[in-house]
C-alpha cells in the first residue's frame, strides 16, 4: 500500500501542471480558512458614501481592489467568497461521496431488483442537464448557502453512483473476493475489506474533478440569484451584481471575482487531472 | 501561426472600421438623418406592442402609441389630471351624480373615413361592457374593465350628438378615467371590418394615422392632416424596438433614433453628458414599498412594524439606489397626486428608538424575520437587491436580524399574494389619481393584509363624491391612520425618464409616464 502510494506521488510529481494547480489549491485553502484573520475589512459592512471607489491602481490602498455598489471592500468579499467556495464545494463533495458510494454499491453488489430501481432513478436524473435540475432544487428549496449545496449534490450523486456501480461490478469478481466469499466472509466484511479499498481510486479522481465543477456550479447558482442571499460574499454572486456597473467603467467589481472563479476551477482541475493520471498509472502497473 | 494573423488582422480592420463607424454617426450621419428624413420622429424602446386596441392595451408597449392614435371623449389638461374637452365638448352630469350626459363634438372624422357620431362612442364602450355584444372580448385584458367595468352600468345615446353614461353608484375618478386611453374611442366601421384583427388595423381619431407594424421592430404612423385639434408638424412617427439598452443609447447617441424612454441609472451619467441630448425627469406616478403582514406572527404586532420603520434609513437607501432618479417616499401615493399628506413627516431613521420599540414589542433580545424580494428591475426600481441588503444592514444594527428572500417576480408575487411573507418589496404604478393609491392598492393590492373598517368606509366616502377638497380631506385622513398603524413602510417614488435629440423640440414625458409626440417639431 506504502509504495503504491509513493509510486503514485512520484508519478504525480512528473506532472508539472498538476503540481502548480496542487499549490495554487493549497494557497487557495490557506487563505480561506484564515479569511477572518487576514481579510483587512468585514465583507458585510455597508458603506454607501464610498461605493463604487477604484482599488490601487487609483492610488485606494484602504480598500485595495475597491469597493462595490454599497461600498463594501472587494478583497474581503473575495477572501471569504474563497470560503465559502470551497465550503460549498467540499461539503457538495462530502454529500455525494456518501451517498453516491451507498447508492452504488448496494447496487451493483446486491444487483437484481435492487440495482434495477436504483439504476433506472439515476438514469431520470442523468436525464436533466446538471446546472437545471440544480437550479430547480435550489428554487423550490429556497434560499441559503446548505441549501445551495443539498442542490448541486443531488446533480452529482447519480453520476458518482454509476461510477463506484462500475468499479464495484469490476472488483465484484475477481477471484480474492470470491475467495473470501468461499471462506464464508459476511456482505459487509466483504464489502468494507476487500471491495471499498479496490473502487478507492476511480472514486477519488471522480471527487477531485467534481470540486472543481462545484465551485463553477456554486458560482452560476450565485450569479443566477437562486439559492443564495446576496448579502453573502459569493464570487458568482458579486459577479451578477458587478454585470450592470461594467458599462459605466467600475470593471473592478466584476473583474476580481471573475479571476478568482477561474483561479480556483483551474487549480482544482489542474490538481484533479494529474492525479488521476497518477491513479491510473497504479493501477495500469498493478 | 499563418492562419491566426489573417484572423487578428481581419478582427483588427473590423474594430477600427466600427469606431470609425460609430463616430462618422455621431458627427454626420445624425444631420443627414434629419436633413434627408425631414419629418420623421424615430423613438426607441425595449418592447414591442402586443396589441394596438385601445380597449385591450396595459402595457408600456402598448399605452404610448394609444395617446398617439385614438382620442377620448375628455382629456388630461394638467399634473392633477384634471380634464378639458376632447371629443365631447361639455358635459354634465345630474343631481345625484350617477348620470354623465356628454355633448360630443361635430364634423370629426375617423382615420377610415367614418363619422364619429354617438353611435360610435356607444359602439366602443359596449364592446367592453355588454358580454352580448357581437364584438365583446376581443383581448385578453381589459384595462378599461379594471377602471370602471364596475362602475358604469349603461351607455345609450340621447341624439346623433349626445351620449349618456349611466353608473350604479357615484364614482369619483370617473371623469378622470374618461381622459385615460382604455376609454379612446374606435372606430365602429373598422372593428366590424377587421373583426378579430383589429387590434392590428387600429382605427381611431387622433393625430397620428396607424400605418404599418412589423412585430418587434418597429410601428409606424402618419400624421393626420385632418385632425380636428393641432395638426402634427411631423410626418411620420415611428416607435422602434431596440431590446437592449445600451444598443438603445448608441442609436440615440449616433442619430438612428431621436429618443430613448426609461433611462437606465447605469446610464445616467453617459446621457446627461452628451451634450447633444437632453435629458428629463418627471416625479412617476408610482410607489415602492416594504409590505408588512399583518395577518400574522411577527408583524400583526404595529410596534415591531414601526421598529423596522425606524430602523431604515431611507434616505440614504433611496440616494443610493435610484442615482437621484427618485424621490424618499412618506405616504402610500406620490407627492405630485392630489390629496396627499403633507402634514405626516414620515419615519426618520433613528437606531435608538427602534431599539427601544423592539423592546417594547416584546424583543429585547432581537428578532429574526425574512425579506422577500424579487431580483430584476420593475418600473420603481431597478435594483432590488441592492435596497434589500441595505435594509438587512439597517436592521442588524438595531438587532433586527433580517434574511433575504430572493425569488424570480412571479413566484415573489404569488407569495406576497398569498401572505406567506413576513415582510416583503412591492410597488404599484397607475394613474395619479388618490382612489388607484389609497383605495384600489391600498386595501386589495398592498399584500398586507390590512384593511381596517374604519379606511374602507373612508374610501367609500370619498369614491362617492365628485368634490376634490372633500376626497382630499378623507384620503389625508387614509394616509394618517397609515402612518399611524404602519402596514407598509413606503420607500420610494421613481422618477419616469426620457433622452432626446437637440434637434427636436416639444416632446413631453407626461405625468402618467407616457411620451407625448403630438407636439414635436424639428429645429
Amino acid at each position: 500500500m506504502n509504495s503504491e502510494f509513493t509510486q503514485a506521488i512520484k508519478q504525480f510529481k512528473k506532472n508539472r501542471l498538476a503540481v502548480l494547480g496542487f499549490y495554487m489549491a493549497a494557497v487557495l485553502m490557506l487563505i480561506s480558512i484564515l479569511a477572518p484573520l487576514i481579510s483587512p475589512h468585514d465583507p458585510l459592512s455597508i458603506d454607501l458614501v464610498n461605493k463604487l471607489k477604484p482599488g490601487f491602481w487609483e492610488g485606494n490602498y484602504h480598500n485595495f481592489l475597491g469597493t462595490d455598489n454599497l461600498g463594501r471592500d472587494i478583497l474581503s468579499r473575495i477572501i471569504y467568497g474563497g470560503a465559502i467556495s470551497l465550503k460549498v464545494g467540499y461539503m457538495v463533495i462530502l454529500i455525494t461521496t456518501i451517498f453516491g458510494t451507498i447508492f452504488g454499491l448496494v447496487s451493483a453488489y446486491f444487483g437484481g431488483v435492487i440495482d434495477m430501481v436504483i439504476q433506472r432513478v439515476v438514469d431520470v436524473f442523468l436525464a436533466f442537464p446538471p446546472l437545471l435540475l440544480a437550479l430547480a432544487v435550489a428554487a423550490s428549496l429556497g434560499t441559503g448557502i446548505e441549501k445551495a449545496m443539498l442542490a448541486i449534490s443531488l446533480t452529482y450523486i447519480p453520476g458518482m453512483a454509476r461510477v463506484v456501480r462500475g468499479s464495484v461490478l469490476t472488483v465484484k469478481t475477481l477471484p480474492y473476493v470470491e475467495a473470501s466469499r468461499a471462506l464464508g466472509g459476511s456482505s459487509t466484511w466483504i464489502i468494507t475489506r476487500h471491495i471499498l479499498p479496490n473502487i478507492l481510486a476511480p472514486a477519488v479522481v471522480y471527487i477531485t474533478l467534481l470540486l472543481a465543477d462545484a465551485i463553477l456550479y456554486t458560482a452560476a447558482l450565485g450569479f443566477l440569484g437562486v439559492g443564495i442571499d446576496p448579502s453573502t460574499p459569493e464570487w458568482g454572486a458579486m459577479l451578477s451584481t458587478g454585470r450592470d456597473f461594467l458599462l459605466m467603467g467600475q470593471w473592478w467589481v466584476t473583474v476580481f471575482p471573475g479571476i478568482m472563479i477561474v483561479l480556483a476551477v483551474l487549480s482544482f482541475n489542474l490538481f484533479g487531472d494529474g492525479l488521476r493520471e497518477a491513479l491510473d498509472s497504479k493501477l495500469r502497473n498493478d | 501561426m499563418k492562419r491566426s494573423k489573417l484572423l487578428s488582422l481581419i478582427l483588427v480592420i473590423a474594430m477600427t472600421a466600427t469606431v470609425f463607424a460609430g463616430c462618422g454617426g455621431g458627427d454626420t450621419g445624425g444631420e443627414e438623418q434629419s436633413a434627408d428624413t425631414g419629418n420623421n420622429l424615430i423613438i426607441a424602446r425595449s418592447t414591442d406592442a402586443l396589441t394596438l386596441d385601445p380597449g385591450y392595451a396595459y402595457s408600456e408597449g402598448e399605452i404610448d402609441l394609444m395617446y398617439h392614435m385614438f382620442d377620448g371623449l375628455v382629456k388630461f389638461k394638467n399634473a392633477d389630471l384634471e380634464v378639458e374637452p376632447a371629443l365631447a365638448e361639455t358635459w354634465d352630469t345630474s343631481e345625484d351624480g350617477t348620470e354623465w350626459v356628454f355633448h360630443l363634438r361635430q364634423g370629426v372624422k375617423f382615420h377610415d373615413g367614418t363619422d364619429f357620431n354617438a353611435d360610435a362612442v356607444v359602439f366602443s364602450f359596449s364592446r367592453l361592457i355588454d358580454e352580448n355584444h357581437p364584438f365583446y372580448g376581443m383581448g385578453d385584458y381589459s384595462y378599461f374593465d379594471y377602471l370602471l367595468g364596475d362602475a358604469i352600468k349603461s351607455v345609450e345615446t340621447v341624439d346623433d350628438y349626445t351620449v349618456k353614461f349611466t353608473l350604479n353608484d357615484k364614482f369619483a375618478p370617473f371623469l378622470t378615467y374618461m381622459g385615460y386611453y382604455s376609454e379612446f374611442i374606435v372606430s365602429p366601421t373598422a372593428v366590424e371590418k377587421y373583426g378579430q384583427e383589429f387590434f392590428k388595423n387600429p382605427v381611431g381619431t387622433g393625430p397620428f394615422k396607424f400605418s404599418e407594424w412589423k412585430k418587434d421592430e418597429y410601428v409606424s404612423m402618419t400624421a393626420n392632416k385632418d385632425y380636428w385639434g393641432d395638426v402634427p408638424q411631423i410626418d411620420t412617427l415611428i416607435w422602434k424596438v431596440v431590446p437592449d439598452d445600451s444598443t438603445r443609447l448608441m442609436e440615440l447617441e449616433t442619430g438612428t433614433v431621436q429618443a430613448v424612454k426609461s433611462i437606465p441609472p447605469n446610464q445616467l451619467e453617459k446621457v446627461k453628458s452628451n451634450d447633444a441630448l437632453i435629458f428629463e425627469q418627471v416625479a412617476g406616478a408610482n410607489i415602492f414599498y416594504l409590505a408588512f403582514n399583518v395577518t400574522k406572527e411577527p408583524f400583526n404586532n404595529p410596534l415591531l412594524r414601526k421598529a423596522v420603520s425606524y430602523a431604515i434609513d431611507v434616505p440614504s437607501l433611496v440616494a443610493s439606489s435610484y442615482e437621484g432618479l427618485a424621490t424618499a417616499a412618506i405616504n402610500p401615493m406620490p407627492p405630485t397626486v392630489f390629496g396627499w399628506n403633507n402634514s405626516i413627516e414620515g419615519y426618520t431613521y433613528n437606531p435608538e428608538k427602534a431599539k427601544q420599540l423592539l423592546a417594547e414589542a416584546g424583543y429585547p433580545n432581537g428578532i429574526t424575520v425574512d425579506l422577500n424580494t424579487f431580483t430584476g428591475a420593475r418600473p420603481y426600481i431597478s435594483r432590488p437587491l441592492d435596497a434589500a441588503e441595505i435594509i438587512k444592514a439597517n436592521c442588524a444594527e438595531c438587532g433586527i436580524t433580517v434574511n433575504i428572500v430572493t425569488l424570480e417576480w412571479g413566484d415573489h408575487k404569488t407569495t406576497l399574494d398569498n401572505l406567506e411573507h413576513d415582510m416583503g418589496f412591492i410597488g404599484w404604478y397607475d394613474i395619479p389619481y388618490p382612489a388607484n393609491f389609497l383605495s384600489t392598492m391600498l386595501l386589495d393590492g398592498s399584500n398586507t393584509g390590512w384593511a381596517p373598517q374604519t379606511v374602507v368606509d373612508l374610501t367609500q366616502k370619498a369614491l362617492s363624491t365628485y368634490d376634490r377638497d372633500e376626497q382630499s380631506a378623507y384620503y389625508k385622513e387614509v394616509q394618517q391612520l397609515v402612518f399611524e398603524d404602519t402596514p407598509l413602510l413606503p420607500i420610494a417614488h421613481s422618477d419616469y425618464t426620457i433622452a432626446y435629440s437637440k434637434d427636436i423640440e416639444g416632446l413631453e414625458l407626461t405625468v402618467t409616464g407616457d411620451i407625448n409626440a403630438k407636439n414635436v417639431k424639428f429645429k
